[in-house]
């Protein structure tokens, strides 16, 4: 309760300030209004109406200048010709000193102002900030320890009741006490964690054996299978589902030790006792059941049967031991925030990444004298670094750490539930929740604010103003629409068409820096085998980017585009030099690195042809140079060339107009049929998913 | 190592010795058989440098790896004997009464429930000690162990 008055205090405090503010900009243009009558004063006294004099004398009256000398000089005014010399000296004068004196005032009166509202914008950020440590109803943040201090003074000044006042002392520093507590726990688990792991590797490391060749189990269980005993059959097919089981979660892997103790030894208890002596009991199955058990069934199959009957009952108490339940899930939104921001991070410490352990504390260093508002001391650090790459760098690391928290709270959030209770373990993993989101918006900004300093602003913000690439589709999207109904099937299919437009909104909005960014190289494929050497010059002319939205991968490439067609785009679909036209060929459900790689360099393969007449189409100028060129090859792929222009744009003679007028129609078609198909994405007409592709 | 393959290999097929005992050596002899005396220390280390640039004290490595494992046998209620000796472990621990000549009987105490509850070893440096030590009590050796 205590919280939900303070809560009220603050948001009111923070209105009262607003309205403060609103009365200084008021008085602010009351004097910028003042300007246009002050430039009348020195022209001409008798154009200004009483009311506005009033005003002006109001703002500097004194003995000087009264409010009857005005109106007396403004009375004699009309006669200033019939003055002698002296008169209007002392008139002029009289007037120029007013006008001084009011410029003079109105200057000071502009600075308290302007003071004034430095110190209530001040005031409004700190009355934010603490607002922001509760909801209505409980305190959901904790304060920093540098602030501890300054806010519990605060608390003792503001104006509620006493009690209430010590209350809340007494409730901040409980909560702090015990985040700080939880905080210490979390990042004493990460580093046991990361000890765990680094313990693992040197295990599984020094384990390691020859790779063993195995035979064919899956047959040999089939057969095996076929001739079994009907009492026998069942065992074999629960042997069958485990080793297909551990064939998935683990690896084969022989040793010195396990082959001293089952090679030709049919004796339970020794392949139990075995599994057991081995750390990971999975792998100890499975290299039993792959080199001691399944090839030797035939000559021992009563004894081995016996065992299979162990390894079942030993497999099922490991499965019910890993059951591990997701006591707290996170919701679509935020994980696919969490997916997103979290490989959008990881690109902008690329450029870190290849830094010396040396310089990252030098960053550091940097950051610490920011922090403490001394960048002058920051910049004398090291010269190398801007104060931006400072700043990013340092909230990269905050990210990581706040990312690693909350993974740690809700990958072991059982046990942390038991120590800390639920409530404070969820407001713990909403509160790392808020603070990436923050964090990922500065991040952003920091890294457009780099850009400009990189870049240049206006070229940014004319890129981003504007910003309309092109996205188009090889086979009028045919080939795309097949690929979304496939992803569906594997995919939520509710989420395949929204996250397939979210990617395109990525493509056609961002801008080619910020893209290149936050997608990815596909790496070359490890064997070309006999594919043509022309598609394997193309491939690498034309980088391959892989685009991530949840689950679905995106394979494009960037369409060059010949002068002539720039302007005809320019014009016709308002596009600029900082523009790009994208091909997107090809969509597919996540399958892993190396996989996404190979299913995105065989569909570059696999279409080929319709990329290439493409890029033949957006990228040359079809014109009188092009044409002597083509016609003074020597070359048998004169004819080839010609052949393959007639056909493509379904024309019978080559001439420049031909061409062109041919070329600018199948530029029209594509990026109209490809536009329609987004818009439809756009709707989220789920017809698309169930007419299995076509148009 | 004082000791080969066929001294293990006889050592867990004696149905005379326990299993927790078998399954130390077991796990000792499969990583200790691929390192150099050198590598000892080295891999330890290579463990308990932390955010790559803090290599923590061996005081502090015993005290997480006691609460860690502390934190395991709660988790799992079979193991009351390898609890009550992290307690006690625990207790001197908090009182500060291990002293640097107990660091590495402690490392060796902390081993050997790693392996007995399925954890990978972290105390390279007294792992080789530990499995000659544990082998000579195991054979024939020491027939003082054997008669009880």
């Amino acid at each position: 309760m205590n919280i939900g008055v303070f809560k009220k205090y603050l948001l009111d405090k923070i209105a009262d300030f607003s309205e403060k503010l609103k009365i200084i900009d008021e008085r602010n243009k009351l004097y910028d209004g003042l300007e246009d009558i002050i430039a009348a004063l020195e022209e001409n006294i008798t154009t200004i109406s009483d009311e506005a004099l009033t005003t002006i004398i109001r703002l500097v009256a004194s003995e000087d200048f009264t409010m009857s000398r005005i109106n007396e000089i403004k009375k004699i005014y009309p006669y200033w010709n019939l003055m002698d010399d002296e008169k209007k000296r002392v008139i002029s004068d009289y007037i120029k000193a007013f006008v001084n004196k009011i410029r003079e005032t109105q200057a000071k009166n502009r600075e308290n102002n302007n003071s004034e509202k430095e110190a209530i914008l001040v005031q409004i950020k700190t009355y934010e900030e603490y607002s922001a440590l509760m909801d209505d109803e409980r305190i959901i943040k904790p304060i920093s320890s540098d602030n501890f201090a300054s806010f519990m003074e605060f608390l003792n000044e503001v104006e509620l009741d006493h009690l209430v006042k010590q209350q809340l002392i007494l409730e901040f520093y409980d909560y702090n006490i015990k985040f700080y507590k939880r905080e210490e726990q979390i990042k004493k688990n990460i580093v046991v964690d990361e000890i765990k792991t680094k313990a693992s590797v040197i295990a599984k490391e020094l384990r390691q054996t020859k790779e063993v060749e195995t035979l064919d189990i899956e047959g040999l269980l089939e057969q095996i299978r076929v001739n079994a005993k009907e009492d026998e059959v069942e065992v074999i097919n629960q042997i069958i589902g485990i080793y297909k089981k551990l064939k998935v979660a683990a690896v084969v892997s022989d040793n010195e030790l396990i082959k001293e103790f089952l090679k030709d030894n049919f004796t339970v208890q020794d392949h139990i006792d075995t599994w057991s002596f081995e750390s990971d009991l999975k792998r100890a199955m499975l290299t039993d059941l792959t080199i001691y058990l399944i090839p030797n069934f035939n000559t021992h199959s009563k004894e081995i049967i016996e065992i299979f009957k162990s390894l079942i009952t030993v497999y099922a108490s490991i499965e019910k031991s890993s059951e591990k339940e997701e006591i707290i899930k996170l919701s679509e939104e935020d994980k696919t925030f969490i997916e997103d921001s979290e490989f959008y991070v990881l690109k902008q410490a690329e450029r870190f990444a290849d830094l010396p352990e040396k310089e990252k504390n030098v960053l550091i260093s940097m950051n610490d004298a920011i922090l403490r508002g001394k960048s002058e001391e920051a910049k004398m650090i090291s010269p190398n670094y801007s104060l931006l790459e400072v700043t990013l760098y340092a909230k990269i690391l905050e990210y990581n750490k706040q990312l690693s928290f909350l993974r740690e709270v809700i990958n072991n959030a059982e046990e942390y539930i038991s120590s800390f209770g639920l409530e404070d373990v969820q407001r713990d993993i909403n509160m790392y929740l808020e603070n990436l989101k923050q964090i990922t918006l500065e991040i952003k900004k920091n890294v457009t604010e780099l850009q400009e300093e990189l870049y240049g602003k206006n070229t940014l913000e004319n890129a981003n103003n504007s910003l309309n690439n092109i996205v188009i589709f090889p086979y009028n999207g045919k080939k795309i629409l097949e690929d979304m109904n496939a992803i569906s099937v594997e995919d939520d299919y509710k989420e395949t068409l929204p996250r397939v437009s979210a990617a395109i909104d990525k493509m056609t909005l961002t801008d080619a820096n910020t893209l290149f960014a936050i997608t990815e190289d596909i790496k070359p494929p490890k064997f070309w085998g006999n594919t043509d050497r022309f598609i394997q010059q193309s491939w690498e002319n034309n980088t391959i980017r892989r685009l991530r939205n949840g689950d679905i991968r995106f394979g494009f490439i960037t369409v060059g585009v010949s002068p002539s067609n720039m302007e005809y785009l320019k014009e016709k679909y308002g596009y600029d030099k900082n523009n790009r036209v994208y091909l997107l060929y090809t969509l597919f459900y996540k399958t892993g690195d190396n996989m996404d790689y190979n299913k995105a360099n065989n569909e570059f393969v696999v279409q080929f042809e319709e990329i290439n007449k493409i890029l033949t189409i957006f990228g040359t100028d079809f014109d009188e140079e092009y044409l002597k060129e083509l016609y003074n090859n020597k070359t048998k792929d004169k004819q080839i060339k010609i052949e393959y222009l007639k056909r493509m744009f379904g024309i019978n003679e080559i001439t420049v107009d031909s061409l062109r007028m041919a070329q600018l129609r199948a530029i029209d078609e594509i990026i109209n049929n490809s536009q329609d198909l987004i818009v439809k994405i756009q709707r989220n007409d789920e017809e698309l998913l169930t007419n299995g592709g076509g148009r | 190592m004082d000791y080969n393959i066929d001294d293990v290999k006889s050592v867990l097929r004696d149905n005379a010795i326990k299993f927790p005992d078998k399954k130390i050596i077991y796990n000792l002899y499969s990583v200790l058989s691929k390192l150099y005396d050198n590598d000892l220390t080295k891999y330890e280390n290579d463990i308990y440098i932390i955010n790559n640039n803090k290599l923590l004290t061996d005081q502090e490595r015993v005290g997480l790896e006691i609460e860690s494992l502390l934190k395991k046998v709660n988790e799992n209620q079979n193991n009351a004997v390898v609890r009550e000796i992290l307690i006690l472990m625990k207790q001197a621990y908090d009182k500060g009464e291990i002293s640097s000549s107990l660091i590495a009987y402690f490392k060796k105490l902390i081993t050997e429930i790693q392996i007995i509850l399925g954890e990978d070893i972290t105390f390279y440096s007294v792992a080789e000690e530990l499995f000659d030590e544990k082998m000579l009590k195991l054979t024939k050796d020491n027939k003082e162990y054997k008669e009880r």
